[in-house]
């Protein structure tokens, strides 16, 4: 799996830890918390070693997920360990790792920086020649769209003058002795014309052909499934039941006021949120697991299947399908699992097919939230990729929108609002949120320079610096605690007109 | 060049048996495609998947993945997905004479109409059909041997087998619309071999 990158030389953990600018973030904690950060006071859950811990979510953002591990580094050395983990595509693939790289109380980025220099981003691009070529044209050319039309407006011009030069040919011919010599000429180069179309129409309905065959997914995405199972097996995660019982082994827990609090009822567990097109739900995995099959024993699924549903952009990669999921008329704990995570009667499909979480649930925070916890032993910590350009930002001309900014702002607004409208009703979950800003670098772009990779993981190490300058674990509490207090009390049961009590929106079965 | 310059009697008598037997082997080969499904999800190929292989493996895997086709009461068994292509691989055969030797007819056809260099250049264009022919034929032991015995190709047989299939269809297909679009034009112009072009 390891190969190098064609552009710049390949960057070791090393080169990414010791980098002047990443030290200096760290100087700068040292300075505020002290040598060994023992001042700072991020939660309230301990284990014997000291480390605090936390739930932690990330965001998705394809390539820009570099910028997650930078972040995630400075979190883990001023001593900070994960108890919850959630992601969503680029971050399922950080939680991912996360969860299955050594014990709980260890420190995981050097580990994660391994495996992320060893490879090699370009060929996680693993299509079609051609359309390979096409995506990093497209990506990395920022003519590309300008060129092709300019070159399809010449052949246009050519193909049409030539038609037209060939009846005008035909014309004079009858008339004029070298007319009808010309005419041949222009017949002929009409033809060459005809020949250049018809091969790059034919070639490009063949790879349509392709893609639909594919289930419109450009790239199979193969290759970074066989990376991902290997990480698994490497960290001796090789069935769904390793993930669950590594994500939820735990060492000795304890709270800072065991008058008050006790850390026996923590759990952990890692949760990737993926889009599942067939029966149209979020799919919470591997919680849900039971939804696709009986049991760990009949036809296992690998967990690096979950991590590849997760990130399954649409259309850049093919859509990751679960297949021969029991039939609930033989299986009826399917057909119990599908009532009772979607409380419907709903039609249990043979294959579920997923696409990227980030269609729903790009930043899946409300998973954490937990109603019966008035008093939080430990925040809920999100990392936000942020590549909003302020340049190309069409907010303040509403009324001269493109079709495609027109349908892209419908597409964001439906996209977001799922997250965007827990965070607009539980106000204090964004106090746990540091956002990296990385709008100059493209999302997309698998064919990113070793550079712009030690760019991205500053940028991250340097926006968890600032989330932790500002962090007040004290007054990120007490806010907690009131707004529960608040909803709690305009959620009391409420009778509706039939009678029954109302549900709140964000109830979640246990 | 005199010597390539062929006299055909009854040459559009010739193509018309070429294209009716184009027509017949191409719809009996267009039945035989329905049956090019691999894979676990039964996705379906084409012959163009063949002679265009993405990168060196591609054949290999695509030739191995038929073996993957899981259920038989939705899929057909591989060994009759393999028995398909090497059916159609014969079949090309006689598809080849009736294809190539149809555009070396219409190539001939418009040789006649013309003179000097531009019949030099038709003439040439014909018999360049045999070697887009040629290539037909090695492309389908290649393939012969890909489904007998499916490995992974070395660089220069990768390469070689891309600049063959590139080569073929480029004479092939400039040979036909070529011929054609000349034809089209001596009709036009009342052009022919009594009264040809003279360049």
């Amino acid at each position: 799996m390891s190969d190098s990158n064609a552009n710049t030389s390949r960057k070791q953990p090393s080169d990414y830890i010791n980098h002047p600018e990443v030290q200096q973030c760290l100087k700068q904690l040292k300075k505020l918390f002290g040598e060994n950060y023992e001042s700072l006071l991020v939660s309230d859950t301990l284990d014997d070693e000291g480390h605090q811990y936390v739930n932690l979510v990330q965001k998705g953002g394809g390539v820009l997920g570099v910028a997650l591990v930078g972040y995630t580094y400075i979190l883990e050395t001023v001593g900070i360990r994960f108890l919850r983990l959630a992601g969503t595509s680029a971050g399922a693939i950080n939680t991912a790792m996360l969860a299955v790289i050594g014990k709980k109380q260890d420190a995981k980025s050097p580990k994660i920086l391994e495996y992320l220099s060893n490879l090699n981003f370009f060929k996680l691009v693993d299509g079609h020649p051609v359309a390979q070529q096409l995506i990093k044209t497209f990506i990395t050319n920022k003519k590309f769209e300008k060129n092709l039309v300019r070159y399809l407006r010449i052949f246009g011009i050519l193909f049409f003058g030539s038609i037209f030069l060939d009846i005008l040919f035909v014309g004079l011919g009858h008339h004029h002795g070298w007319a009808r010599a010309a005419g041949m000429i222009s017949f002929l180069f009409t033809a060459i014309l005809f020949v250049i179309f018809a091969a790059l129409t034919g070639y490009t309905l063949y790879l349509y052909n392709r893609l639909k065959e594919s289930g419109y997914g450009i790239n199979p995405g193969n290759y970074f499934l066989e990376w991902m199972k290997q990480i698994m097996n490497e960290n001796e995660v090789t069935t769904v039941e390793a993930l669950n019982a590594k994500a939820a082994d735990l060492p000795t827990l304890k709270v800072r006021d065991p008058k008050n609090q006790n850390a026996s009822t923590l759990t952990a567990d890692v949760t990737f949120i993926s889009a599942e097109l067939v029966s149209q739900n979020k799919v919470e995995l591997p919680r849900m697991y039971g939804l696709f099959r009986s049991n760990y024993n009949d036809d296992p699924l690998h967990p690096a299947g979950f991590v590849r549903a997760s990130m399954s952009i649409p259309v850049f990669f093919e859509s990751y399908t679960i297949e021969n999921i029991p039939s609930p008329a033989t299986h009826p704990e399917i057909k119990n699992a599908w009532a009772n995570f979607f409380n419907e009667d709903v039609t249990i499909p043979a294959t579920a097919r997923f696409v990227d979480g980030g269609m729903l649930s790009d930043f899946p925070i409300n998973i954490f939230y937990n109603p019966k916890i008035i008093e939080p032993r430990l925040p809920s910590f999100g990392i936000d990729l942020d590549d909003s350009d302020p340049r190309t930002d069409q907010t303040a001309t509403p009324d001269s929108w493109s079709l495609m900014n027109y349908l892209g702002r419908m597409f964001n607004t439906i996209r977001f609002y799922y997250d965007k409208d827990f965070l607009i009703k539980n106000r204090v979950f964004k106090k746990g949120i540091g956002s990296i800003p990385l709008s100059d670098f493209n999302w997309l772009n698998f064919f990113v320079s070793e550079d712009d990779k030690m760019k991205m993981f500053i940028r991250g190490a340097q926006a968890a610096t600032g989330f932790l300058q500002s962090f007040k674990w004290n007054d990120y509490r007490k806010e907690r605690i009131e707004m529960q207090r608040v909803l709690n009390e305009k959620q009391q049961p409420e009778t509706t007109a039939s009678g029954e009590p109302e549900r709140s929106f964000y109830s979640r079965k246990a | 060049m005199n010597f390539l310059n062929l006299h055909i009697p009854h040459l559009w008598t010739w193509l018309i048996v070429c294209l009716l037997v184009f027509c017949f082997v191409s719809y009996i080969m267009s039945k035989q495609a329905n049956l090019f499904v691999s894979g676990r999800t039964g996705k379906k190929f084409s012959i163009f998947d063949l002679e265009f292989p993405a990168s060196r493996s591609s054949l290999q895997s695509l030739i191995q993945s038929i073996d993957l086709l899981p259920n038989p009461s939705l899929f057909p068994e591989p060994a009759n997905v393999k028995k398909a292509i090497r059916s159609q691989l014969w079949l090309d055969f006689i598809f080849m004479p009736a294809a190539y030797g149809g555009i070396f007819l219409l190539c001939m056809a418009a040789s006649y109409c013309v003179r000097n260099a531009l019949q030099n250049f038709f003439i040439i264009f014909a018999w360049m059909q045999m070697i887009a022919w040629l290539f037909d034929i090695l492309e389908n032991i290649l393939l012969f041997r890909q489904i007998k015995k499916p490995v992974v190709m070395g660089t220069t047989a990768f390469k070689l087998y891309q600049i063959m299939e590139l080569l073929k269809w480029s004479i092939a297909s400039l040979g036909l619309f070529l011929s054609i679009f000349a034809l089209c034009y001596c009709w036009l112009m009342g052009i022919n071999s009594s009264h040809p072009l003279v360049l």
